[in-house]
């Protein structure tokens, strides 16, 4: 394991930012950070990038328990790398940026100007080396701020949101370079992204994050409250065309409902006999496949709410789904777990 | 009327001309201005970056004196440094009154502030993401100090500008500890100061002139400086 975390929490102003009892994440694999604004991610990698510390808990690098003293933390930041979201070059040349962590790692000179090159080159801004940075667009800056890192070969490259401010073809490049850094040199990946088709096309493992919680693999739903009272212990939440999603009782009116996409039996456009399921219907929008599993992520817009579920690819041959299809969908009310 | 414009018109001619007494005189100002513009910015700029970058308890407490110093009148200054230096002062030993010496140091005193505060405010304008994007990439602290100052650079020189222009146009500190010598401690102000007495304006509005002169290089200097800042 190149890291494993164990009971770890972040608070700020007794706010509790994160809180994960357990994770660990494999040498040389690439993971995904899924979640919404707020979610915990970037705590999550800072954290994890050693700029900030948790509040309880412990974080275990290569086995061993983090020390959270300065020379320390130094020496592991030599090996464990971030791209921030926005990040920001030093106010001098494109090459000066990517040559800075070579110099404070003491690579002699001809050897700098020579990795320099190279990472400009992996990022496709091989001639903006005597450029000054701070004259690059978005996504010039962000492939550059890549190549910084590219260039020390790290152990561990994190990066938050790096496609998320940035054209298609400057995402295009940080997706491959960042792949080319794992092929090369083994570099772990975590990736913080909303780019959930990325994620699923190149992530062994991609995680959750709910208000500080990891609630799963990805393809959770999250459904908002409020909860209204239907019948006996069964609440509802109307959807914006008129349809009902009905679940088991919530421990508040506004608490949060995750749906595991297994507990949904079925897409087909049939009918299920059971009459204590909830029954929706919706529209195709997405099919995805899970690297992984090798199954397929089938998105679900129900009103205006996306849904997924998992499906064998045999399934989705055989009943023909494909985007724009409409479909029905069902789930036992009692699946529903709270947040 | 017909004074000052007589005055300016021999002033323009005395300016142009280069008078040696005008000239000494203005060097005498810049010289020790320049002085205590370097003792200040040797102390301040490190007392102001370690401010601005390190957390400590008391730091707005510490920021709010800096700021009541910039205020301090430059007679109240004289009268402390001369409660030092006067013969029966704690450092009377070492003769400094009404020395060059002794404008330097009180004129140092009075910027030091200036350097201080104005080097907190270049630094704390800049990105935090700064700091976290060199730490990341393996910097140490000191390493990390070092791109937060290059950052601030432009802001820091505009810092030691704004105390240059403060120094040069003082006349409380270089007429009490400096005494206002001629050809040795006259400075600019004090020189204006002495010939105002006089009744003769002609040196008095040269020397203005020149004062206006530096000033205005000064201020166009901070701008330029202010402009690569916000740039």
């Amino acid at each position: 394991m190149i890291f494993k975390i164990s009971d770890l929490t972040k608070r700020y102003n007794d706010r509790t930012i994160l809180d994960i009892p357990a994770l660990s994440f494999k040498n040389g694999a690439i993971y995904g950070l899924q979640g919404p604004n707020g979610a915990g991610k970037t705590t999550l990698l800072n954290i994890l990038a050693l700029l900030e510390y948790p509040t309880t808990g412990s974080v275990f690098y290569k086995s061993k328990s983090v020390q959270y003293a300065e020379p320390y933390l130094q020496r592991l930041r030599k090996e464990v790398i971030l791209v921030d979201q926005l990040p920001l070059l030093f106010t001098t040349t494109v090459f000066k940026n990517v040559e800075f962590g070579l110099k404070i790692r003491g690579i002699e000179k001809k050897a700098r100007q020579r990795r320099v090159l190279k990472g400009l080159d992996m990022v496709g801004m091989g001639d903006f080396a005597r450029a000054p940075a701070h004259q690059l667009s978005g996504g010039e800056t962000q492939r550059v701020a890549l190549a910084s890192r590219l260039v020390l070969k790290p152990e561990v490259l994190m990066l938050d949101e790096p496609t998320a401010n940035v054209d298609a073809a400057s995402a295009q490049q940080i997706k491959e370079a960042a792949l080319m850094a794992r092929r090369e040199w083994g570099t772990s990946l975590i990736i913080a992204s909303h780019d959930r088709d990325w994620l699923y096309e190149v992530c062994d493992e991609v995680m959750h994050l709910f208000r500080g919680r990891l609630i799963g693999a990805g393809e959770e739903n999250v459904i908002f409250g409020p909860w209204r009272l239907h019948k006996g212990n069964l609440w509802e939440k109307r959807l914006a065309d008129g349809q009902r999603i009905r679940v088991s009782e919530p421990p508040q009116p506004d608490a949060v409902a995750i749906v595991d996409p297994t507990s949904i039996v079925s897409a087909s456009g049939k009918k299920s006999a059971d009459t204590g399921a909830n029954i929706l219907q919706g529209v195709i929008s997405r099919l995805t496949l899970e690297k992984t599993s090798t199954q397929i992520v089938v998105t679900i817009l129900i009103g205006n709410l996306p849904f997924t579920l998992k499906a064998p690819r045999q399934q989705i041959r055989q009943e023909n789904l494909y985007p724009g299809q409409p479909v029905t969908l069902h789930y036992a009310p009692h699946s529903v777990t709270w947040l | 009327m017909d004074l000052l414009i007589d005055s300016f018109v021999s002033a323009i001619s005395l300016v142009i001309s280069m008078d040696k007494e005008m000239v000494d005189i203005v060097g005498v100002s810049v010289k020790v201005s320049g002085y205590s513009t370097f003792f200040a910015s040797l102390l301040g700029i490190p007392i102001g970056f370690f401010i601005a970058f390190e957390s400590f308890r008391g730091k707005r407490f510490v920021i709010t004196c800096l700021n009541t110093l910039l205020a301090v009148p430059t007679v109240v200054i004289g009268l402390f440094v001369y409660a030092f230096i006067s013969r029966r002062g704690l450092l009377g030993f070492f003769d400094l009154l009404y020395t060059q010496k002794a404008i330097i140091i009180g004129q140092t005193l009075l910027i030091l502030p200036v350097v201080a505060a104005f080097t907190i405010a270049a630094i704390s304008r800049i990105d935090q993401r700064y700091r976290k994007t060199a730490m990341t990439l393996g910097a140490n602290r000191l390493q990390t100090a070092f791109v937060i100052f290059r950052e601030a650079r432009y802001g820091i020189v505009a810092a030691v500008i704004v105390a240059y222009g403060r120094v040069i146009s003082e006349v409380g500190i270089s007429m009490m500890l400096g005494g206002n010598i001629r050809g040795f401690t006259r400075t600019m102000t004090t020189a204006m100061a002495l010939e105002y007495d006089k009744g003769a304006f002609t040196l008095a509005v040269a020397l203005g002139i020149v004062l206006l002169g530096l000033s205005f290089g000064m201020n166009l200097l901070f701008h330029l400086f202010q402009g690569r800042v916000r740039s």
